[in-house]
């Protein structure tokens, strides 16, 4: 074993590291727009546009997020759309998540009971009260945990932009075993670095819920 | 370009089926593996000796808490070098069972704690030991309970096989990748085929757990 390749390429895996936070924070933006914008399709009156919503969800999350990063980075440049690997990464990751984020904001929205809000309303509580102080609390506290999971997953999923030939942290372990073959190594030290990110995420997730849980 | 008599071609669809069941392989052979791997963990983690729990307990965060392509390529590339060899194959579906059984664990776990400790007690007040009170009373409860999340669980794992394509085992996405690769060198309708094969598949699947659920 010799791990001192992981002290003689630390910048370079720390340079993974950022790569892999920026995927993933451009990500968690548009792909959080998208699930705003195809949950409130899907509870809109119209029935055409309730479908779409629906179509898409259904269609996006039972596809694998591999096809849809490789129907970016190497299918659209045949119709002269070009994207990076960087680019293909977030777009993919940001089309698939969306659909995820659609469906925790959907059953957020539903989770509440509508005899709540009468029922805060015949207490005197004006529209915007009741909705301040009864329904959003809930329906926040309901979608916190799916949405923690959810952003956890993408944070994880970001790893598969190293396919399309990006340096995040898996893409970098790999790039370095093939040069060094300190395979294990390094992708030892990227396990870490991953663990560094997820764990805290998802001790912090486990606290919010309990947190909500008890008000 | 909307001639597509190149792609539907009796040895396309051949090898494309081929690679589906390829895809079904890994994934059905994983979901064997992790099924049991899974609820071995859920049962360790659930166990009063700390010897036990706590490694199970490690093993889960950890696992969890880790890209499953990394584990891949970890068992692909790293174990190798101290001394375990596997093929693409055996190296895909070992990765995918070791990554999937712990989510597995915690689903069985989260399962096992939903039952009524009013009928485990109601259970051994009638005689039945610890083992007969698990398989007879806790299991069929709880797993009538996690069926719903363990479903959409291995349609991930579906998805992720898909992975294995960069370790080089020949399944749905690789196939597709050969497939452009020759001329005419279309990628676009080659992607959305195997996206609507995938799509079937997984949507399928869900759609027959949705009926069995409300059948029970």
């Amino acid at each position: 074993m010799h791990w001192s390749v992981l002290v003689d390429n630390a910048g370079a895996l720390f340079a993974g590291l950022l790569i892999t936070l920026e995927v993933s924070i451009l990500s968690f933006v548009f792909s959080f727009a998208i699930g705003v914008v195809v949950a409130v399709l899907r509870v809109t009156p119209s029935r055409l546009l309730n479908r779409a919503g629906t179509a898409y969800v259904e269609f996006i999350r039972n596809v694998p997020l591999l096809v849809e990063i490789f129907f970016f980075y190497f299918a659209l440049p045949s119709v002269g759309i070009r994207f990076d690997g960087f680019w293909s990464g977030v777009c993919g990751l940001s089309i698939y998540t969306g659909a995820f984020f659609a469906e925790a904001i959907r059953s957020g929205i539903f989770a509440v009971p509508s005899g709540q809000l009468e029922a805060a309303q015949a207490s005197g509580l004006s529209y915007m009260q009741a909705m301040r102080f009864v329904v959003l609390p809930q329906a926040i506290a309901m979608t916190i945990p799916p949405i923690g999971n959810t952003t956890l997953n993408m944070i994880k999923n970001s790893s598969l932009v190293s396919t399309v030939s990006v340096a995040d942290i898996l893409g970098t372990a790999n790039l370095l075993g093939g040069r060094t073959f300190a395979y294990t190594e390094l992708l030892a030290g990227a396990a870490l670095l991953y663990l560094v990110i997820t764990i805290p995420a998802a001790l912090g997730i486990n606290f919010t819920e309990r947190r909500l849980a008890i008000r | 370009m909307f001639d597509l008599g190149w792609l539907f071609t009796w040895d396309n669809i051949r090898f494309l089926l081929g690679g589906l069941g390829m895809t079904l392989a890994v994934a059905g052979l994983s979901i064997v593996f992790s099924s049991i791997l899974g609820l071995l963990l859920a049962f360790a983690r659930l166990s009063p000796v700390a010897l036990i729990r706590y490694p199970a307990i490690f093993y889960i965060e950890v696992m969890r808490a880790l890209p499953i392509l990394l584990v891949i390529f970890f068992t692909y590339f790293a174990l190798p070098q101290i001394g375990i060899r596997l093929s693409p194959f055996a190296a895909g579906v070992t990765a995918m069972s070791a990554f999937t059984a712990s989510l597995v664990a915690e689903i069985v776990r989260a399962g096992i704690l939903s039952v009524n400790r009013g009928l485990v007690e109601a259970a051994s007040a009638q005689g039945l030991t610890r083992v007969q009170t698990l398989r007879l009373i806790i299991l069929p409860i709880a797993l009538r309970r996690m069926m719903p999340t363990l479903v959409s669980q291995f349609i991930t794992l579906i998805k992720d096989t898909s992975l294995t394509a960069v370790i080089g085992i020949l399944e749905l996405v690789r196939r597709a990748q050969i497939i452009y690769s020759g001329p005419p060198f279309q990628p676009i309708p080659v992607f959305a085929l195997i996206a609507l094969i995938y799509f079937v598949v997984n949507y399928g699947l869900s759609l027959g757990s949705r009926r069995l659920e409300q059948a029970i």
